[in-house]
């Protein structure tokens, strides 16, 4: 039987190949869409030269008028997400600035020594977690890079030696696509309902007090929840 | 006896615990910064904009009043986030996510008084977080903001294993939150 510690490792092998494929993947996008850009445009330039503007109807301006906006109201708020990160960071430095000097007196020293010395260890680790990051992401492109050889090759074997198989694929894969958030979201809240009586008993524990037993029902227990449906109040 | 034929605890409208409360507040809190960020992102691009039509000058003032203005409105998106769907709907995002909704200690829809009390009531809870860590103890697993508002937060999704209760053994068939 395989132990905790195997499960564990398996879990990390797959984190970095899951890492290791959206590095790819992201990457692999990236280049395409440079390389269409290109193309866009060159075929754009010879458009130009053609001079074919002129036969232009009023419905392409207005078309072009729209792409146009987009594209340049895209790039505003581009820059005005940057000058958001930038302007946060300044309120965030100009605050921090304000607090070291009211808090820079021999009253607030109690508080503020922990407070230092937890930010000290705080950027220890976020550097620590920083050069991990960097080594897992050679090591999760690696891994997913083979894995993604590896695998592709086998399943496209096997898919191609039953084309019932391909045709369920496609089918499954148009109808899922669109529940698989509500997927993870249901998984997540089983198993959050699961920890919240496993975290109630180990607190309990550690406090000493007796395990909950059953909680009391509340009022509305297996009833329908329709309170907020409509403007009348219950 | 096999996982099929173990009685199942409903859970549907029962107290919610701690751990579902708490990844629903981190996913809320994760999308107010988001809110937060794009508001500051436009208050940026409002302020570089009046700055290069020379509408304002440049300087420490300018950026003063736009720092403030930037903190003035990411408390207004803060506030306005959690009282207004608490009253619009019971639950705010990250909580329909998560399955719970907040209800008046008789089962009914919490009114503008429940929330301003439960808003500043999170403040109270936010000491140590013992407010929140009460959850973990209290029998009605009610935090300090819920037992100063007079609420209650319950499970407002069914498990699949609820969904295949007989239709008879329920008042009516319970079904997904409200929008």
């Amino acid at each position: 039987m395989r132990n905790t510690t195997d499960r564990g490792e398996d879990l990390e092998r797959l984190s970095r190949v899951v890492v290791g494929l959206l590095l790819l993947g992201g990457d692999a996008l990236a280049q395409r869409l440079r390389e269409f850009e290109e193309q866009i445009e060159a075929r754009a330039t010879v458009v130009d030269q053609d001079g074919t503007a002129s036969d232009e109807a009023t419905w392409d301006l207005v078309r072009y008028l729209t792409i146009g906006t987009l594209v340049e109201g895209q790039k505003r708020i581009v820059r005005g997400v940057q000058e958001g990160v930038s302007l946060s960071v300044g309120t965030a430095e100009w605050m921090a600035g304000k607090l070291d000097k009211w808090t820079d007196n021999r009253l607030m020293q109690p508080v503020r020594r922990p407070i230092e010395s937890r930010w000290r260890r705080l950027k220890h680790k976020a550097s620590q977690l920083i050069e991990t990051g960097r080594l897992e992401e050679q090591k999760s492109r690696l891994l997913a890079s083979h894995t993604v050889d590896e695998i592709m090759d086998e399943i496209m074997a096997y898919v191609a030696r039953d084309p019932d198989l391909a045709l369920l694929i496609r089918e499954q894969i148009a109808a899922q696509s669109s529940g698989l958030a509500e997927v993870v979201a249901g998984n997540t809240r089983q198993v959050t309902v699961s920890a919240d009586d496993s975290v109630e008993g180990v607190v309990r524990q550690f406090l000493r007090r007796k395990p909950r037993g059953a909680l009391p029902d509340s009022p509305l227990l297996g009833k329908p929840q329709t309170m907020y449906r409509g403007k009348t109040r219950k | 006896m096999t996982d099929e034929q173990k009685p199942q605890k409903m859970i549907y409208g029962q107290y919610a615990g701690f751990a579902t409360r708490l990844v629903a507040f981190v996913i809320d809190l994760v999308i107010v910064a988001v809110l937060v960020l794009v508001s500051n992102a436009a208050v940026g691009l409002v302020t570089s904009l009046l700055k290069n039509l020379h509408l304002v000058r440049s300087g420490t003032l300018t950026d003063t009043v736009s720092s403030a203005f930037a903190i003035a409105l990411g408390v207004v998106i803060f506030v306005a986030y959690f009282i207004g769907f608490w009253l619009a709907a019971g639950q705010t995002p990250g909580k329909r996510i998560m399955g719970v909704r907040i209800v008046r200690r008789d089962g009914g829809r919490v009114g503008l008084w429940n929330v301003i009390r439960r808003f500043f009531g999170y403040w109270l809870s936010c000491v140590f977080f013992l407010g929140f860590l009460w959850i973990l103890v209290d029998d009605q697993r009610q935090a300090w903001h819920d037992s100063l508002s007079g609420t209650i937060v319950i499970y407002s999704r069914p498990t699949p294993r609820e969904l295949i209760i007989p239709v008879t053994e329920l008042p009516s068939q319970p079904k997904r939150g409200p929008g």
